[in-house]
């Protein structure tokens, strides 16, 4: 089957088959952008983002965190679109440090994390001034563009390279858009 | 029953599926399962049919595009499974971990 990977991948996509075929082996080398390009791209991570979600009262809760640009590169530049999705960024040594997982549980749970074997999270190696650290794709939240270029320009942690932002989409495509399970049963 | 033709019915496969499933009628379990695998290559053609008096037209996709979407979609979800071997989503323990997590970043609005 890994034999078959270059005939689905997009034509820029192409030039980076071994990489892929080797993952996750040393996609830590090639994961981020080697410089941080001068606008802003789908899969950047600002240092700092106001992020909100409703709890399980219905109360509104904030996170001050890093965040990852989630919305397409075109509509988060400025006067192109409103708003921009960011997801939280969160520092894999917290994750594990508050993590009510032991032993080998932990072990396992944080291999697939590396792994990148569960769809809902992200896992990005370390790289430029970003940790080591988990993005969640389930909580997002919109932030104004015009506030995002005002803070987030001077704060980007982390770019990611071609390749990293092609092994980005795959996974998001796959949280995203894959089947209903076959029990989930709606109405005619 | 694997089918993966009906050459002895002179039908084409579709055709075949069709006349099977008609036959099977509400509320009636289907008395085989269906599993349907296509190459990227051959996804069927979408029809598209666009009103050329509506004058929102010209704002609507385009075939090809919707086409070249779909392929796309098709293979970032092929690509997972191939790179990323056993990608499933959180257990629950999982979640109930991760919700334990955020309960240490959150503070009230």
């Amino acid at each position: 089957m890994i034999a078959d990977l270059d005939s689905y991948l997009p034509e820029h996509a192409r030039p980076f088959a071994d990489l892929l075929k080797q993952f996750p082996e040393h996609y830590e080398k090639w994961v981020h952008a080697k410089t941080l390009p001068a606008e802003l791209y789908q899969g950047d991570v600002v240092e700092k983002a106001l992020l909100t979600a409703i709890d399980e009262e219905g109360e509104i809760v904030k996170l001050g965190l890093p965040a990852m640009v989630i919305s397409c590169t075109c509509d988060v530049q400025p006067k192109q679109g409103e708003f921009a999705l960011l997801a939280p960024v969160i520092d894999i040594d917290f994750y594990i440090e508050n993590s009510e997982f032991r032993g080998e549980a932990l072990d396992s749970h944080v291999r697939d994390l590396k792994a990148n074997k569960i769809a809902n999270l992200f896992f990005v190696p370390a790289g430029h001034k970003l940790k080591a650290s988990v993005i969640d794709f389930q909580q997002l939240t919109a932030v104004s563009v015009e506030f995002l270029h005002k803070k987030g320009l001077e704060t980007r942690l982390a770019s990611l390279s071609q390749p990293g932002h092609y092994l980005f989409l795959v996974k998001l495509a796959h949280h995203l858009t894959r089947p209903d399970a076959t029990d989930a049963k709606r109405s005619q | 029953m694997a089918v993966s033709s009906q050459p002895a019915t002179g039908q084409s496969f579709q055709c075949w599926l069709n006349a099977e499933l008609s036959a099977c009628g509400t509320g009636i379990t289907f008395p085989f399962k269906l599993k349907y695998s296509i190459d990227p290559d051959d996804l069927p053609a979408v029809t598209y049919w666009c009103d050329v008096t509506d004058p929102e037209a010209g704002s609507r996709l385009k075939q090809s595009e919707l086409l070249n979407w779909t392929k796309n979609l098709h293979a970032l979800n092929v690509v997972a499974g191939i790179i990323i071997p056993g990608i499933r989503e959180l257990t629950e323990p999982e979640q109930h971990n991760l919700r334990n997590i955020y309960r240490k970043l959150y503070r009230k609005a």
